[in-house]
C-alpha cells in the first residue's frame, strides 16, 4: 500500500483520484531529481504544478499508462561548454516524478503548459464525476 | 563558515583558490530568522565571465531585486504561491520563497559590466573578468 494515500486520505477523508508516487522502481542509481509539486482540485479539474527550473516545452515528456501519470522533464548539462565550475551548491539533472491518477480523469484531454521552468499539468475530470448542479423547478 | 579553511596549510594553489571562493559565499549579511541560504548558488568561470547562477522558479522580474555595490552581489525577491480560484489544493510542496542573499564578487570582475537574465526559472549574473585579470601571454625578448 503506498503510503502517500494515507497521506491523501488524511487530508481529504476520502480516496483521492490522484496522487504522486514516491516510491520509484529501484533503479540501480536514480539520477532524478524530484520536483516539487502542488495539487489542486476544483469540480472540473486536477491541477498539478510542478517546480523544474531549466525545462522547456520541448524537453518534457508526459505520459499516462495504467493509471499512473509520467513527468519526465530534460535539462541539458549547461555547465559543460561553459568553463570550470568554481562553487557548487546544488547539481542539476533531469526531473522525474511519477502520479497515481484514478478513474475519473480523462486522459484524452490532459494538457500541460510550460513557463519560467514551471509545469503545469490540467487533469479534466471525466464528465460523469463532474459535480453538477441540480435545478430545481417549483411543481 | 567553512571551518576548515582555518586548518588547511595554504601551500597548495587550488586550496587557496577554493579557500577564497568560499569565503565569497560566507553571507555578508544574514538575512532574518532564516538560517538556510536560499537561494543557492552555483558559480562557474569561463575565460572572460564569471557566472554566478540561481534556481528561482515561478519568480517574476518584477519580484527579483539584483544589486552589486561595493564587490557585493545582492540576489533578494519573493515567489507566492496560490491556489486556483474556486479551487482546493490537495498537496502543497511548493512554498512561499521570500528570499535575501548577498556574496561577495571574486576581485577580479568587472562589476560594472555585469549582466542579469531570468530564463526558464534559472537566474544567471555574467560578471566579465576584468581585463587585466584574463591570463595574456608576455612576449620575451632577447636581451
Amino acid at each position: 500500500m503506498n503510503t502517500n494515500m494515507t497521506t491523501y486520505s488524511d487530508c481529504c477523508g476520502m480516496d483521492q483520484a490522484i496522487s504522486p508516487l514516491n516510491q520509484d522502481h529501484a533503479t540501480k542509481r536514480p539520477q532524478y531529481y524530484r520536483a516539487p509539486v502542488d495539487v489542486h482540485e476544483n469540480d472540473e479539474l486536477f491541477t498539478i504544478v510542478a517546480d523544474m527550473p531549466g525545462t522547456t516545452a520541448d524537453g518534457i515528456e508526459i505520459s499516462v499508462e495504467d493509471n499512473t501519470l509520467e513527468v519526465r522533464g530534460k535539462v541539458e548539462n549547461r555547465y559543460q561548454d561553459l568553463g570550470r565550475i568554481l562553487h557548487q551548491e546544488y547539481g542539476i539533472g533531469d526531473f522525474h516524478r511519477r502520479f497515481r491518477i484514478g478513474d475519473g480523469i480523462d486522459v484524452s484531454q490532459i494538457t500541460a503548459t510550460c513557463k519560467d521552468g514551471i509545469l503545469t499539468v490540467r487533469l479534466p475530470k471525466t464528465a460523469s464525476v463532474q459535480a453538477r448542479t441540480i435545478e430545481v423547478r417549483a411543481e | 563558515m567553512n571551518t576548515r579553511a582555518l586548518f588547511t596549510p595554504a601551500s597548495n594553489a587550488m586550496t587557496l583558490v577554493r579557500n577564497e571562493v568560499e569565503r565569497m559565499f560566507d553571507n555578508v549579511f544574514s538575512s532574518g530568522n532564516s538560517t538556510r541560504h536560499f537561494p543557492s548558488l552555483n558559480m562557474i568561470e569561463s575565460d572572460n565571465t564569471v557566472y554566478v547562477e540561481a534556481e528561482l522558479p515561478g519568480v517574476r522580474m518584477k519580484d527579483l531585486e539584483v544589486t552589486v555595490q561595493d564587490g557585493v552581489v545582492t540576489i533578494s525577491g519573493r515567489r507566492d504561491v496560490t491556489t486556483p480560484e474556486e479551487a482546493s489544493t490537495l498537496r502543497r510542496e511548493r512554498g512561499v520563497l521570500d528570499f535575501e542573499r548577498s556574496i561577495s564578487l571574486p576581485a577580479n570582475v568587472e562589476v560594472d559590466g555585469t549582466n542579469a537574465v531570468l530564463r526558464n526559472g534559472i537566474l544567471t549574473l555574467e560578471l566579465p573578468k576584468s581585463v587585466n585579470a584574463m591570463a595574456r601571454r608576455v612576449p620575451v625578448t632577447q636581451g
